[in-house]
Order: structure tokens, then C-alpha cells, then sequence
């Protein structure tokens, strides 16, 4: 993963947990200010570790630090440096996620080697959508929920998850939301 | 591929030549689209960009709605539109209307005339940067434009120049710190060698002098300062090396059960007379909430503790040094404060911060101690590894306190009546049991009966095993202190025959000897002995034996400190006499008693001696051994070295078969009048 992905999960844990809890975890998963250019590729195990170790020390379920991670991303990390791109993607939350595999593309262009997830989008009704996450990693929906939630906060909307559903999706991880706006 | 010309990508113009593309294409390629007249008359809007203009433009001129930012400053200047313009890049943007867009000039056709159609897309840099939330969606791009993936990368790339920028910052960091820690390693190798050299000249001196000085007090004076320079010497080189183990990571705790109260005694044991010297005065204050004993590492708590409060007797300049110790207990943590507070010159701020550092010493130390300057970094990473934090707080002209903590284990609850554990009891703990002291020499037999005494333990006494054999059988004890080597019925001798036959297989046989070596210990314990406490006897070591073997009550501490006044006159004493054993015997015992004995012990010695001169001329070694054996553990155990050294010295030649001549046996007899002299004025001071 890239090194902005780290940098956002150091970010995280300082500003919620201060400093002490990041170094005590940055020494435990092996992670060094090496570890933290962003725009350097890493093996993804160095992220794995990260959340590993976080889990560990803060006493979270890993489900919780991703969605916790996930919510943060969209609400701060993001916020910093591509809040116009942002914008300029979607004007709502389902815009964006609809617009999101265009984004990611276009990520592709910077970040080489970037392996983006993919996000379809169904329409049911003005204010329900099927969303279907498709990754090559695993273990990272709760990622993507977290990121939902994230997005839904950036638009200042209220949007749920109604339904989940694990997809057979081999060397990887799929996932269907069904997301409603309230 | 092949004929595209033929497709409606072109349209041949009916007057002219040129080839222009259909507006149909263009609005299917481009979200935004304007066809243009040459004065720059909107003769088309398409759909998005009459939307992103808002008010109807038809008819209007793009030059009063836009400033023209490119190409160039002619377009502005003429306000036309031309053929030149085909091709190039237009920027256009409106502040009033929060619009900008870039694009081209093509040629087309519209309502079959010729004009000129303007691709756009949103101008995103002037846009991000001039605009707070741009009116523009994902929708306004073509697909093939990279003013998006653009943005990204300018913004990502932004942020990696940070990112680069921070490790630089972090590597340019470490290096001055690796840097600061070298010149700090050459300082500090500079200082050592300036340290080292003090006490080796005062080694090398004295050494020297010693052998062209004629007198003899002098040159035990002379060989005083090489012993303490040389202890100097071997204090700064034992510092590096636990620094340097330290460093390596080659630090290893051990935790042990203590009581707390005994080890701060030996502490101030241990410091009083340096603090003595500069009229210092230590406090102790040991919070009535600690527990009796504790677990924890406790030489590396004593360690710091002489670190600390030796520092601030030397450095400090304070007339009070108080160390205060506390405890913290919250749910399953438990810890010791600890404070050590001088009120002395204090530190200055720059100092303050630095003073854990290895290698730093302050400049203003006034003192003519030898240090390395590693003391207090060793004491830092000391509390870390175990555990614990320590912090200063200096004022200068006000004092300094260190603060620390230590993480004990859960600590016993305050000792109550009897028990019977393996730690040091406290002072002025009362024993209970009946021991039976065997020994052949009357006097070791005394002081012994004394110490155990004062312990408040019921004494029964045998003069040899034989006797102590009987004694046994007919009581019950609950210890037994035997001496080794006795007439009739040696010690181990006497030990196999009270356990023979299965017999007392419980009951404690402790071997009171001065041979210390292992294997001596090994054969004591083959022969059923339990283990062995070195004569003469101290009393810290007497109760600590105890304290294994016998239940005792903490009593109140009425411990008579030892008043240390004489001093001139040791010197020529101490030679003869070793005043630490005779000081801490009286203390033991006390004046009175001491007294009595060392009465005692003259008479019986005057009489024995005599009768060991002429043992040492006649044929009787083995006698003579005896003999020379019993004064030497009695006349030892009063601290007068020389006659007991010179007499062991005569035990083990009578041992060996040798005869005396009459000059050593007079010589001798010479070596007690003086011993005799010296303890009896010792006694009488
Ligand atoms: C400008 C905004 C964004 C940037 C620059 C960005 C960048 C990245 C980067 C660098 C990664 C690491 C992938 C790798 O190293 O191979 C990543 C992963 C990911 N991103 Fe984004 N991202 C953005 C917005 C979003 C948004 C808005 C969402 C969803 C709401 C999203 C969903 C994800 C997910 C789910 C992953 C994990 C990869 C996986 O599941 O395989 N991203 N993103």
C-alpha cells in the first residue's frame, strides 16, 4: 500500500490516542518515519501489522479500528490535500461513490502500481442504492464501511447500511451494501 | 480506419476548402461547447455550458463576459477571433461569475455557416485556486482530460515534498544527535583518562615512597592512600563497564524478597561518614505505609540510592539531605516513590535537562571526587529498565530533588506476631527456641552466649562434642551453633552421632567455623550439618542465620548507635587492632559486656600464652596446635589481627611438624603484651 495509507493510520492514532500510544505501536508493528512517504509503495503487510498492532495496544477489535480507520480517511486525511477533488467528483455521497471507480483511475495515473478496489453502483430509488465493493485484498470491508460513513459525514448526510452480503470473489473480497439516505 | 475521410468527421465546406469537424461530434467528445463568430458573438451554447453560464448568453460577446487570459495579449487587443487562434490553447475566466474554462478554437460549421467552436472544460487550477467551492462536477470533463489526474498528482506530490521534508528533517535530527553522542564519547574518553590519572598517580606515588620511607606508621599511611586510590580507581572503571553493559542491553534484574527498613539502614550505614565529613546530615523518612518487605531488585535499588544521595553529598553543598520513600498502590500496581532532596547549590535550568545524558558532567562541580559522569544516566536507564521514571527539580541556590519510582510486586501484608521467613527481620526482633552453643573456647563460648542472649533465645552451652552429644539426648532444642575443631569429639564428629540412627532429622546443625572454603563448607555438609557461619561472628549474620531457622517477633528498634569519636590514636592501633570488629562487637554486645569478656579474655589468654611459649619449645605440636588454635579464634574475635594471624600462623606450622625458636616464641609473647595493651585501652575509651 502507499505510504499515504500509513501516514493516515499514524494521524488517526495520534490525534485520538496522542503520541505515546503511536510510537508504542510504530515500534511494535516495525514501522519507522521510513515507512510514512506517501507517495512510496510498501508490502501490504506493513499495514496489516499497523492495524495488528494497534488492535493490540489499544484494546480494539480490528473490526473497530477500520471502520474507525475508514470514517477517518474520508473525514480528515482526505480533507487536508483532495477535499476539491472531492467535490468536484460528487456533490453527494452516492455521487461520489458512483464516480468513485472514475477517481480511482485517475489515481491510477499518479499512483503506479496503485491497486484500486472497485465500487458498483445500482440505483433502487432516489434515496437507496446497491453498492458492490470488489477488492484484491481481504479483509478490509469494515474498512469500507467506515469510508461510508466518512463520506455520507463530508456531505453532511444521513445514510445507513441496511444490508450486508459476503460475495464468493476468489483471491480477494467482495462485499454488497445496500445503503439508504434518510 | 481507412476512410475516414469519407465519414461525417469532416464537412466539406460548399465556398472553401477547409475541412471542419461536425458540431454533433464535438458535443458528443465535449460536455461544454460555444460556437463563436469571428467578434466573438455566442451563436450556440450546449447544454452543460448554458447551465455553468446560468443566464442566457446567446447573442452575447464572450469577450464582455470572460477576460481572455491566453492566447496572448493581441486576442485582447482586437477583441477578433482569427484563423491564427485555431489550435492554440484558450483560457478564459470570469471572477464575477466563479467561471473559468480552457480549450480550443476549431473550425466547424453552425446553421451552415462557417464559424469557430470552442471545446472547453473547466479551468481547474485557476478554479481551485480562485474559487471556494467551484461549481463544477465530474460530468463537465471529457473522458480524455487530465487536468483531474493532474490535480492529483500536483497534490499528491505536494504532499510527498512534505513527507520529504519532515524525513529530512527527522534524518538531519538524528544525525546531529549521532554527532553530538560522538563529540560527547571524545569529551567524555578526555575526562576518564584526566579522572583516571588522579588516583593512578596516587597508586603509583605511594607505591613509590613506600619503599624508600623508613618509618613504619608512615608507610602505612603511604599504603592507605595507594588502597584508596586504587578502590577509586576500580569504582570509575566498574561505572564504564556497567555502562557500557548497560548500553550493550546487557542488563539483568534480579527481584528478591527484602525488608525495606534494614536496607535503608545499610544505606546510610554505607554513606553516614562521607556525609560526616562535610557535616551533612541524612534524613531518612520511610512512610508508615510501606509494607515490611517488598519484591523487587534490590541492588539496583540500592545502587541508586547511593548514587543519588552520594551525589548530593558531594556536589550539593547542603547541610540536609533528606531521602523519603512512599508508597503507590492502585489496583494491581504498586510502586515506591522515592525522593532525594538536597537544599544546596542547586543546578542551573541548562543542566537540568541534560543531566541524565551520559557523559555529562557539570561544570561547576566543585568537588574533588573522582566521577566518570555515567552515574546518573546508569541510575536512568536502571529505573527504565525496571520499570519505573525519574524526573529532577532544581532551583539554583535552592536545592535539587530527584524523584523516582520503582515497581514492586504486590507487597505482604505488615508483618504481625510470629513467622519464621527467610528475609532479615527487622531490628530488635525477639527469637524464640532453645539453642545449644557448643564450643571449647571459653570466651567465643561467652560472646556467643551474649549475642544470642541479647536475641532473647534460651542458651545451653557444651565445651566439646562429646559434651554436646550428652546435652542433646537429654533436651530438646531447636538449633544447634557447634564449633568444628574440639577437643575429645570434633564438631562434625559430635553432628553424625546426634543424627546417627535416624535421630533429629529436623533439627538444625549449624557449623561455626573461620575455614570459609567451599570445600570445608561441602564436608560440614556431608556430615549432616546444615550449613556454616564464619567465626567470628557478626551479628547481622547471627540473625539472618536465625531468621531461617527459628519464628521471631519484630520487637521495637532500640538499637544503640555506635557513637564513633575516637580517632587520633587509631593509627597506631590499627595495626594491631581492626577496629571495625571491635567496634561492632561492642555495639552487639554492649560496653558493659564487652568489658566483662575482654576481662575475661585477658586472664585466660595471659595464662594460655604462657603456656603456649613453652608448648612451642617442647615436643607436643599437636598440643601446641590446639592451643594456638584456641587463642587465635578468641583473640580474632576482638579484632586483634595481628596476634590471631600470627597465631593461626602457628597452628598451621605446628600442623605441618615444625618446631619454634625461642626468638619466635619471645617474639609472640612481645605481640600480646601489645595486643593486650591496645585492647584494653580501646576497652577503657
Ligand atoms: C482523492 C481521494 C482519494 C485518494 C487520493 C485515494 C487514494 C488511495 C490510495 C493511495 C489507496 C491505497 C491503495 C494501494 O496502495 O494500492 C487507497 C485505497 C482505498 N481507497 Fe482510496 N483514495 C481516495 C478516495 C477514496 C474514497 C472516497 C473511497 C471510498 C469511499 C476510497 C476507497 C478506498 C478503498 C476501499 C481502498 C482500499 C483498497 C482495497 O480495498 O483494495 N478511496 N485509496
Amino acid at each position: 500500500m502507499y505510504g499515504m495509507i500509513h501516514k493516515a493510520v499514524r494521524d488517526m492514532v495520534e490525534a485520538q490516542f496522542g503520541e505515546e500510544a503511536w510510537q508504542k505501536i510504530a515500534e511494535d508493528a516495525g514501522v519507522s518515519d521510513e515507512h510514512l512517504l506517501s507517495l512510496n509503495t510498501y508490502e501490504d503487510q506493513v499495514v496489516y501489522d499497523m492495524i495488528g498492532s494497534a488492535t493490540k495496544m489499544l484494546g480494539l477489535t480490528p473490526v473497530q479500528v477500520l471502520e474507525g480507520f475508514g470514517y477517518y480517511f474520508v473525514t480528515e486525511t482526505l480533507q487536508n490535500n483532495y477535499k476539491s477533488i472531492l467535490q468536484t467528483y460528487g456533490k453527494t455521497s452516492f455521487e461520489l461513490l458512483e464516480n468513485l471507480n472514475a477517481l480511482h483511475t485517475s489515481i491510477k495515473a499518479t499512483f503506479t502500481g496503485y491497486k484500486p478496489p472497485s465500487f458498483t453502483v445500482t440505483h433502487i430509488s432516489p434515496d437507496e442504492i446497491d453498492l458492490v465493493y470488489e477488492s484484491k485484498r481481504a479483509g478490509l470491508t469494515p474498512f469500507v464501511r467506515g469510508l461510508v460513513a466518512g463520506a455520507a459525514a463530508f456531505y453532511n448526510e444521513s445514510v445507513s447500511i441496511t444490508e450486508e452480503h459476503a460475495i464468493d470473489f476468489p483471491d480477494g473480497e467482495s462485499t454488497r451494501f445496500r445503503l439508504v439516505r434518510e | 480506419m481507412g476512410n475516414r475521410q469519407d465519414s461525417d468527421l469532416y464537412v466539406n465546406s460548399p465556398t472553401d476548402n477547409r475541412s471542419s469537424i461536425s458540431l454533433d461530434l464535438c458535443l458528443k467528445l465535449f460536455p461544454l461547447v460555444m460556437c463563436l463568430d469571428s467578434d466573438g458573438h455566442i451563436l450556440f451554447c450546449s447544454e452543460r455550458m448554458s447551465a455553468s453560464l446560468g443566464s442566457p448568453a446567446i447573442g452575447k460577446k464572450l469577450f464582455d463576459i470572460f477576460k481572455i487570459e491566453g492566447p496572448g495579449a493581441r486576442t485582447l487587443e482586437d477583441r477578433k477571433i482569427s484563423k491564427e487562434d485555431i489550435g492554440q490553447l484558450f483560457l478564459l475566466s470570469s471572477a464575477e461569475l466563479e467561471l473559468a474554462f480552457r480549450g480550443q478554437v476549431i473550425d466547424g460549421m453552425y446553421d451552415s455557416k462557417h464559424v469557430f467552436i470552442f471545446l472547453a472544460t473547466p479551468w481547474l487550477s485557476w478554479l481551485y485556486d480562485n474559487v471556494s467551492a467551484p461549481r463544477i462536477s465530474i460530468g463537465d470533463f471529457p473522458a480524455s482530460d487530465s487536468q483531474l489526474e493532474y490535480q492529483l498528482n500536483l497534490c499528491s506530490s505536494k504532499e510527498m515534498l512534505s513527507d520529504l521534508k519532515a524525513f529530512s528533517k527527522k534524518l538531519e535530527h538524528a544525525r546531529e544527535q549521532a554527532e553530538s553522542a560522538s563529540r560527547a564519547k571524545t569529551k567524555f574518553v578526555r575526562h576518564i583518562s584526566h579522572e583516571i590519572r588522579t588516583p593512578l598517580n596516587g597508586v603509583i606515588t605511594s607505591l613509590k615512597l613506600i619503599s624508600q620511607e623508613p618509618d613504619e606508621s608512615r608507610k602505612s599511611r603511604l599504603l592507605e592512600i595507594a588502597n584508596s586510590s586504587a578502590a577509586a580507581l576500580m569504582d570509575l572503571v566498574n561505572e564504564v563497564l556497567d555502562f557500557s553493559r548497560i548500553e550493550e542491553g546487557v542488563f539483568a534484574s534480579s527481584k528478591e524478597s527484602f525488608n525495606l527498613r534494614p536496607m535503608m539502614r545499610e544505606v546510610e550505614a554505607g554513606l553516614s561518614a562521607k556525609a560526616a565529613e562535610k557535616d551533612m546530615f541524612l534524613q531518612f523518612d520511610l512512610s508508615p505505609y510501606l509494607p515490611t518487605s517488598v519484591i523487587t531488585d534490590k541492588r539496583s535499588l540500592q545502587r541508586i540510592l547511593y548514587n543519588l544521595i552520594g551525589n548530593a553529598i558531594k556536589y550539593s553543598e547542603s547541610d540536609l539531605v533528606i531521602t523519603r520513600i512512599g508508597l503507590y498502590s492502585r489496583n494491581k500496581e504498586h510502586k515506591l516513590e522515592i525522593e532525594v532532596e538536597d537544599f544546596g547549590i542547586g543546578i542551573p535550568e541548562q543542566d537540568v535537562r541534560l543531566m541524565f545524558d551520559a557523559f555529562w558532567t557539570a561544570d561547576n562541580k566543585k568537588s574533588n571526587e573522582y566521577s566518570t559522569g555515567l552515574g546518573l544516566s546508569i541510575v536512568k536507564e536502571i529505573i527504565e529498565k525496571l520499570g519505573g521514571t525519574i524526573s529532577v527539580e532544581s532551583m539554583l541556590g535552592q536545592g535539587t530533588k530527584f524523584s523516582f519510582t520503582m515497581p514492586i510486586e504486590e507487597p505482604t501484608a505488615q508483618s504481625t506476631d510470629t513467622h519464621a521467613q527467610t528475609d532479615q527481620p527487622p531490628p530488635g526482633s525477639r527469637f524464640h527456641g532453645k539453642v545449644l552453643l557448643v564450643d571449647d573456647n571459653a570466651i567465643n563460648l561467652e560472646l556467643a552466649q551474649i549475642l544470642l542472649g541479647n536475641l532473647g533465645l534460651d542458651i545451653v552451652t557444651a565445651s566439646d562434642g562429646a559434651e554436646a552429644v550428652a546435652t542433646e539426648k537429654g533436651q530438646d532444642f531447636d538449633l544447634i551453633l557447634m564449633d568444628i575443631e574440639m577437643p575429645i569429639l570434633k564438631g562434625t564428629e559430635a553432628t553424625v552421632q546426634i543424627r546417627g540412627g535416624g535421630r533429629n532429622p529436623d533439627l538444625p546443625i549449624v557449623a561455626m567455623t573461620a575455614n570459609v572454603s567451599s570445600d570445608d563448607i561441602q564436608h560440614y555438609i556431608t556430615k549432616g550439618m546444615n550449613e556454616s557461619l564464619t567465626k567470628p561472628v557478626a551479628n547481622e549474620a547471627l540473625v539472618s542465620l536465625l531468621a531461617r531457622y527459628l519464628p521471631y517477633s519484630a520487637g521495637d528498634e532500640t538499637n544503640s548507635p555506635i557513637d564513633e569519636s575516637e580517632s587520633e590514636e587509631v593509627s597506631s592501633m590499627e595495626s594491631l587492632l581492626d577496629t571495625e570488629t571491635f567496634d561492632s562487637l561492642v555495639n552487639d554486645i554492649g560496653s558493659e559486656n564487652a568489658q566483662r569478656v575482654i576481662g575475661m579474655y585477658i586472664e585466660q589468654t595471659s595464662q594460655q600464652l604462657g603456656e603456649l611459649v613453652d608448648l612451642m619449645c617442647g615436643d607436643d605440636l599437636e598440643k601446641c596446635r590446639q592451643v594456638s588454635h584456641r587463642i587465635a579464634s578468641s583473640s580474632l574475635s576482638f579484632g586483634l589481627k595481628r596476634l590471631g594471624n600470627r597465631l593461626r600462623e602457628i597452628e598451621h606450622a605446628a600442623k605441618d611438624g615444625r618446631n619454634f625458636t625461642q626468638a619466635e616464641s619471645d617474639e609472640l609473647k612481645n605481640l600480646f603484651a601489645e595486643s593486650k595493651d591496645v585492647l584494653e585501652r580501646a576497652c577503657g575509651a
